[in-house]
């Protein structure tokens, strides 16, 4: 069995690893910390995985974004704590503070995960999509990793404990459906 | 029959007399006994054209024609109608006449004249669209060290390959949505440097335009012929 799993810092922790140990399975994790909705969505698409049997998509905080510039695709949240933003801080600062709605968050998540299920609908690949955003309000999420309990750390990420809780969730997720 | 188009001012019939007659879709419409829903929307981006592709219910269509635009183009969520409000400001300054040349195509469709003094539709929240074209596309009032912040997103932000990932992302998520749900579709395009497979490359000379560009009624006619061929 084959897993592909993508996602932010949740799931560039252990619960993938987890997760594929439960199932016997090789695991392909392309997961990075900061990751936005938009990156974990165009990133799956360019991957291009189409010889899985199970693909564990983790969404994120709709208010991230991403953009290009000469370092490459940075990642954007509202914290803007990223390096190399420099000058465009304070252009991603107004974009927060002035334009930003939750009506274009909520599009951009609905975009997401629409265009990542479609995708995975078309090769034939089950697709577990979760998220870590606790105010989403899509119900078209096949868990939010918030409505469980599970120990976390001081940064606020799943402890080593958590991450099995977290795998443990899924992979009941998993059992129902295949 | 059902045929649903999305797009921007090309799917929309932009510079034709009547827009609801003679453009490509309701040609294609008319050929093949369908009943035509045309989203299209002057201006729109692909971000847009995603975003109403799928607020409709695609399911009771039995063709869809996805006409996808210029990639440097976008969208936000105007919350309170600021833009709008800046927007018709600086239409009324830049073309104080334009009212006028409404009034001609109202009373071409029957409808009786806008008075001087009418008044404006009431400013709400709604999704504003983002062009680089013109000036006047990115003037939201949004101003930031003294310029608009859309044309500093276009000067310090925008970046082409930002661009082709919006186009390639909303390819993917429409056409992936259509083929899954077995619905007949056809895949086209204005962006003349796209990488995507379309369907139909409609940014091209053999179709005769309008003064703004946009495809005459006799572009449209060619156009709807081309698409017969391809269904």
């Amino acid at each position: 069995m084959k897993i592909f799993s993508n996602g932010s810092s949740f799931a560039s922790g252990k619960y993938p690893e987890y997760l594929a140990k439960m199932l016997n399975a090789d695991l392909t994790n392309i997961a990075m910390p900061g990751y936005s909705n938009r990156s974990i969505w165009r990133t799956t698409i360019e991957y291009k995985p189409d010889n899985y049997d199970l693909a564990v998509i983790q969404l994120t905080s709709k208010s991230r974004t991403e953009f290009y510039s000469d370092f490459g695709w940075q990642e954007i949240s509202p914290q803007l704590i990223h390096p190399n933003l420099g000058d465009k801080k304070r252009l991603w600062q107004y974009w927060y503070e002035n334009l930003y709605s939750d009506e274009y968050g909520d599009c951009d998540e609905n975009f997401a995960i629409e265009g990542l299920r479609d995708y995975f609908a078309i090769s034939n690949i089950p697709c577990i999509i979760v998220t870590t955003d606790k105010f989403t309000n899509s119900n078209k999420f096949d868990l939010n990793i918030f409505d469980i309990s599970f120990p976390m750390d001081k940064t606020r990420h799943p402890t080593t404990i958590g991450h099995k809780v977290i795998a443990n969730k899924i992979h009941e997720i998993v059992n129902s459906r295949m | 029959m059902k045929l649903l188009i999305v797009g921007c001012s090309w799917a929309f019939g932009d510079e034709l007399d009547d827009p609801s007659k003679e453009c490509f879709s309701t040609i294609v419409g008319n050929r093949i006994n369908a009943e035509v829903t045309n989203l299209g929307w002057n201006g729109i981006s692909n971000h847009g054209i995603a975003r109403k592709f799928l607020e409709s219910d695609i399911s009771v269509f039995d063709l869809v024609l996805v006409q996808m635009t210029q990639p440097s183009r976008t969208e936000y969520y105007d919350k309170g109608g600021r833009a709008t409000y800046n927007k018709r400001q600086l239409q009324k300054k830049l073309d104080p006449n334009k009212f006028l040349r409404g009034n001609v195509y109202r009373a071409k469709k029957g409808l009786p004249p806008l008075m001087p003094n009418h008044k404006d539709p009431v400013i709400k929240s709604s999704w504003e669209n983002i062009l680089v074209d013109r000036e006047h596309f990115m003037s939201t009032g949004h101003i930031m060290d003294g310029k608009e912040w859309w044309i500093r997103y276009y000067e310090e932000l925008y970046h082409d390959k930002y661009g082709e990932s919006d186009e390639m992302l909303f390819f993917h998520l429409m056409k992936n949505k259509l083929t899954n749900m077995s619905i007949p579709h056809l895949m086209m395009t204005i962006n003349k440097k796209t990488k995507m497979p379309f369907d139909l490359q409609l940014n091209k000379s053999k179709y005769p335009r309008a003064k703004g560009n946009h495809p005459n009624k006799i572009g449209h006619i060619m156009i709807a012929r081309d698409i017969m061929n391809l269904l």
